[in-house]
């Protein structure tokens, strides 16, 4: 061990005297000096300086990972064909001392190099002011992720190089890594989707999609568990490839305990490496299975088309949940539905998640009940003429856990510990009508590559809840989108549903709108509303319309649920994601007062439409576009715009004459806009009415 | 100490070492064999960095295939291409040496790094970076490092190549000193290394030994073949070509000639005493001449 040490120490020496090396080192900080510097000239978010750090030290890792196995190729000759190591090799020195204490000194260089990285990062995001926890898990992550998969490229290289005399090695090694990068490429440049996730058991190190169980996106919070896992594995496989150089160097310089050692060690170190790697694959083939059943069960869903019981309110539900235990809930629920139509109606469809277990649907008037996928096909016994009501109960259990795949993986459907996420959109309650609880894509060409994503649903009628959590599970306070009573009891009247949320949150009002946050979110929170409350002010004083939610969940990262890439659901709760205040990007007023609008982005005219009323209310725009609206909807890119013209100048007339007259027109124009709909609406065509009317009214 | 039975080595298809048989007891043994006859391979394969493919080497009892761990334990080694890191010091490199060589306690090491220093006369050059080193320095460097952790079997591979005079003698002198008590297996190609403090001596030529016995021995091969022969200067290079000569000078415009031959090259030749040189050239010749 001594003579091993000092092998360390003096190759170490010998290495760390080389100004070769530190040239490398200072080139390699230059490089990072010359990508961050003209990044910041600019001054860039917060939240993307990571983003932004990771993304390019991903290519930087990779070439590291090929320059890394290369040296240790050149160590590995070194220590066997060098006259120096040669002549050590004359002395009593084991063969484990020799190689190791050189795989070592090698070894510390490429530590080095980690250290360098993560200094880097480290004075970055310090000097950018990222806050301290995020500063942590973020070097953190760097320095397992960098470390773990450099110091494998050595050891591989170092490994391959003990095996032949031969150049060639260079050369095999230069094209496996270069393979590898290939492959890589195809996948990270590449739809998230592109890939088999059972790739990702077979990399040495990633800093994006790889290290999840299932294609995921960024973020240090998702990835660190599965992370450290696969990482611990790669290290146990560095320690393994070690033990095999040990073999291969030398064999017949064997000292006898190495002789008598070596085989039961690389043994004993194979079986670390076989466990991690075997709870990697479990968990990523587990996660990969229940993702694509999941996957086909929507992509056969022969229901695909059929989206609500028009006909039908779901006047009251009662609620009564408990969670036993973790991925799991117990449900009875009462509910009133109504026949509106004015046919007597004997059957109704329902909607409830599939894995859940029902064991009982009970109600006067129910004769039967069968089910297809998340479907519940109910028969009644006497059919409901119009306006008759009838009580439905139901009794079911079990786990209502989603995988989403978006722009990272999500879950739904939480029950946990640490927190439950339960929205309508996950079938947690019997929903009226037949719906998608989940869209699926299956690619026929890549049997592999299928994409599954949360719907959006809009309810036609409010309903009554009255919900109540019996058995919490979790000791957060339950929060919801309906009001809070005694205990953990929720009541009121939504059009959107019940969603049911506890975890590390508050329940608080701001300027009227109900909010769900983290409490070290409130700032965030407190700010953003602030931004949005003159909008929706705007908006209802200009087109006469509320926009503002119902409720406001504030999510960290992680839960957030982003269905469609709206911004929030049009049923009034908004599901958002949420930074820390120092990290809340600036806004542009025109984009988030185009977020709000009542009018989709649907063809041209919408588009020219929706750029008009911004104008009518945004100050900031007019400063920009020094008050010549002409100028602003030209750079909005509104295709036909020259065909126009005579619009533009009728809307330009009546900006000249105040921002009241301007409003005013927009009002009828959107008047004009609900009775023409989405699918006909013109602006000429709702000038020229609106021009008629005036002149008409002029006349009377 | 040593003793190597039917041993044979190859390189691809060039066989370096064939059929060697030599013992070796205490004291000097002098290897001596022109270019490429296999000297540097066979000392490589004593020290045990190649491999053995025929034959039975033992070193003080312990097989060379199966126990190279304990010849390793008694083991110095020179080789012919001394070579260290330059950024070191000698200092530097003798404590690296000493440690590998097992020489743990620290006090014990600066005694024997102080010491091998003396003996190859180097203590002022101690601190100085081996880069810095001249040629004969450097070798020195290596005497150094081979005599560490006193090797019961010292192995040196042209130790001299590179030595101005003085060294040299001083080298001799230490060799001499060392080679009581211990085995010292000496490649040269200079005769006179041997010559003086010499006992037993071997030629290997073209993978083969040569010759294997005392350095008389292989003085008395030349018995009555070694001639002095005075020709007119001008029929020098004539000579030259037909006569083995091994020495020549010039008194006035007659050539003194050195010849090596079975018989008087001429009539009036004149027998002359023979040196260690003539036998190893006869054995090298003879062998040529095949
Ligand atoms: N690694 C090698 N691969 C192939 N051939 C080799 C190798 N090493 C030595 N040889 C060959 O083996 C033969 C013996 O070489 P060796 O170095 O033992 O000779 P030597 O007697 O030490 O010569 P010198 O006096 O020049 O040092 C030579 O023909 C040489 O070309
Ligand atoms: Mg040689």
């Amino acid at each position: 061990m001594s003579t091993m040490v000092a092998v360390v120490r003096r190759e170490c020496g010998l290495l760390l005297r080389k100004k070769k090396i530190w040239i490398a080192y200072i080139a390699y900080v230059a490089l990072w000096l010359w990508v961050i510097v003209p990044m910041e000239i600019e001054p860039i978010p917060l939240q993307l300086r990571g983003a932004f750090f990771f993304n390019r030290l991903n290519y930087i890792l990779f070439f590291a990972m090929l320059f890394f196995s290369l040296i240790g190729v050149y160590g590995a000759r070194s220590t066997r064909l060098s006259e120096f190591s040669q002549l050590m090799m004359t002395s009593p020195i084991s063969n484990g001392e020799l190689m190791w204490g050189r795989w070592m000194s090698q070894a510390i260089g490429v530590l080095l190099w980690t250290l360098f990285t993560i200094m880097i990062q480290f004075l970055w995001y310090q000097w950018g002011g990222v806050p301290a926890t995020q500063l942590g898990n973020d070097v953190f992550y760097t320095g397992m992720m960098v470390g773990s998969g450099v110091l494998f490229s050595h050891a591989l290289g170092f490994s391959l190089g003990m095996m032949g005399r031969g150049v060639w090695i260079y050369f095999l090694v230069t094209s496996g890594w270069l393979a590898l990068f290939w492959v890589w490429s195809q996948v990270e440049n590449h739809d998230i989707h592109a890939y088999h996730p059972m790739l990702s058991l077979f990399m040495p190190a990633s800093l994006y999609v790889w290290v999840d169980e299932i294609y995921s996106g960024w973020g240090i919070s998702l990835q660190l568990a599965s992370g450290l896992l696969h990482q611990g594995m790669i290290a146990m496989l560095t320690l393994l490839v070690l033990g095999i150089a040990w073999g291969i160097f030398l064999p017949k310089r064997r000292i006898p305990w190495e002789r008598k050692w070596n085989l039961p060690v690389i043994g004993i170190l194979f079986i670390p490496f076989l466990c991690l790697g075997f709870l990697r694959y479990q968990g990523i083939a587990s996660e990969w299975q229940r993702y694509q059943k999941e996957g086909e069960f929507y992509a056969h869903s022969i229901e695909k088309k059929k989206t609500s019981e028009v006909n039908w309110t779901l006047e009251t539900m009662k609620l009564n949940v408990s969670f036993p235990r973790e991925r799991f809930l117990v449900v009875k629920s009462s509910s009133q539905v109504v026949n509106h139509s004015r046919k007597k109606k004997g059957e109704l469809w329902m909607t409830l998640y599939h894995s859940f277990k029902i064991q009982a649907i009970t109600g006067k008037n129910v004769a039967s009940w069968s089910r297809k996928g998340d479907g519940i096909h109910l028969h009644f016994k006497k059919p409901l003429a119009e306006g008759e009501s009838t009580n439905i109960h139901f009794r079911y259990q079990g786990n209502p856990e989603r995988i989403w795949q978006q722009t990272g993986r999500v879950k739904t459907g939480v029950v946990e510990e640490e927190g439950v996420f339960l929205r309508k959109e996950d079938g947690w309650y019997p929903l009226l009508g037949l719906r998608d609880l989940g869209d699926s894509w299956v690619d026929k060409h890549v049997p592999w590559r299928d994409f599954l994503a949360p719907t959006v649903m809009s309810e036609e009628g409010r309903t009554t809840f009255d919900v109540t959590v019996v058995d919490p599970l979790t000791p957060y306070p339950f929060t919801s989108n309906l009001s809070k009573g005694k205990g953990n009891h929720f009541k009121g009247s939504s059009q959107y549903g019940a969603m049911l949320l506890a975890g590390h949150f508050t329940h608080m009002k701001i300027m009227g709108t109900n909010i769900v946050v983290p409490p070290e979110m409130i700032p965030s929170a407190r700010k953003i509303i602030a931004r949005q409350q003159p909008i929706w002010q705007d908006i209802k004083k200009q087109l006469g319309t509320s926009v503002q939610p119902e409720a406001i969940l504030f999510l960290p990262t992680g839960y957030e649920v982003d269905p469609g890439n709206e911004r929030f659901t049009d049923q009034g709760v908004g599901v958002w994601g949420v930074q820390r205040l120092e990290q809340l990007m600036a806004e542009d007023e025109g984009t988030t007062i185009k977020g709000w609008l009542p009018v989709p982005n649907h063809s041209s005219d919408t588009q020219f439409f929706r750029a008009a009323i911004t104008w009518g209310m945004s100050r900031q725009l007019r400063e920009q576009h020094h008050n010549r609206l002409a100028h602003f909807i030209e750079e909005q890119g509104v295709d036909g715009i020259d065909g126009q013209k005579k619009v533009i100048t009728y809307l330009e007339e009546a900006d000249k004459h105040g921002r009241r007259v301007y409003q005013e027109r927009i009002r009828s124009l959107y008047q004009a806009y609900l009775r023409q709909g989405n699918d006909d609406f013109t602006m000429r065509k709702a000038i020229q009415r609106l021009e008629q009317k005036e002149r008409g009214g002029h006349k009377g | 100490m040593v003793v190597i039975e039917e041993l044979s080595k190859q390189y691809g298809s060039l066989r370096v070492l064939r059929n060697i048989n030599l013992t070796m007891e205490t004291g000097l043994f002098g290897l001596l064999g022109p270019n490429g006859a296999g000297k540097t391979t066979l000392l490589r394969t004593l020290c045990t960095l190649e491999p053995i493919e025929r034959g039975r080497v033992s070193i003080c009892g312990f097989d060379l295939k199966q126990e190279g761990h304990a010849i390793r334990k008694r083991l110095g080694y020179l080789p012919q291409h001394f070579q260290v890191p330059g950024s070191l010091t000698g200092e530097e490199i003798l404590h690296y040496m000493a440690t590998l060589k097992g020489i743990k306690n620290k006090q014990d090491r600066n005694k024997q790094v102080a010491r091998v220093l003396e003996e190859v006369n180097l203590t002022a050059k101690a601190r100085q970076k081996v880069r810095k080193y001249s040629g004969g320095m450097l070798r020195r460097l290596g005497i150094a490092q081979a005599i560490l952790g006193n090797p019961s079997l010292l192995i040196v591979d042209e130790p001299t190549a590179g030595l101005d005079p003085t060294e040299r003698i001083r080298f001799r002198t230490l060799i001499d000193r060392l080679s009581k008590d211990r085995l010292i297996i000496l490649s040269t190609h200079i005769i006179s290394d041997i010559e003086a403090g010499c006992e037993q001596v071997a030629v290997l030529h073209r993978g083969s030994v040569a010759f294997n016995g005392s350095v008389a021995d292989l003085r008395n091969i030349a018995t009555n073949r070694v001639w002095e022969v005075t020709v007119p200067f001008t029929e020098y290079e004539k000579h030259l070509r037909t006569w083995k000569v091994t020495a020549s000078r010039q008194e006035k415009n007659m050539a003194v000639l050195r010849v090596i031959g079975d018989k008087p090259p001429v009539s009036n030749a004149k027998p002359l005493e023979p040196g260690m040189e003539d036998g190893y050239l006869i054995t090298v010749k003879s062998d040529t001449d095949y």
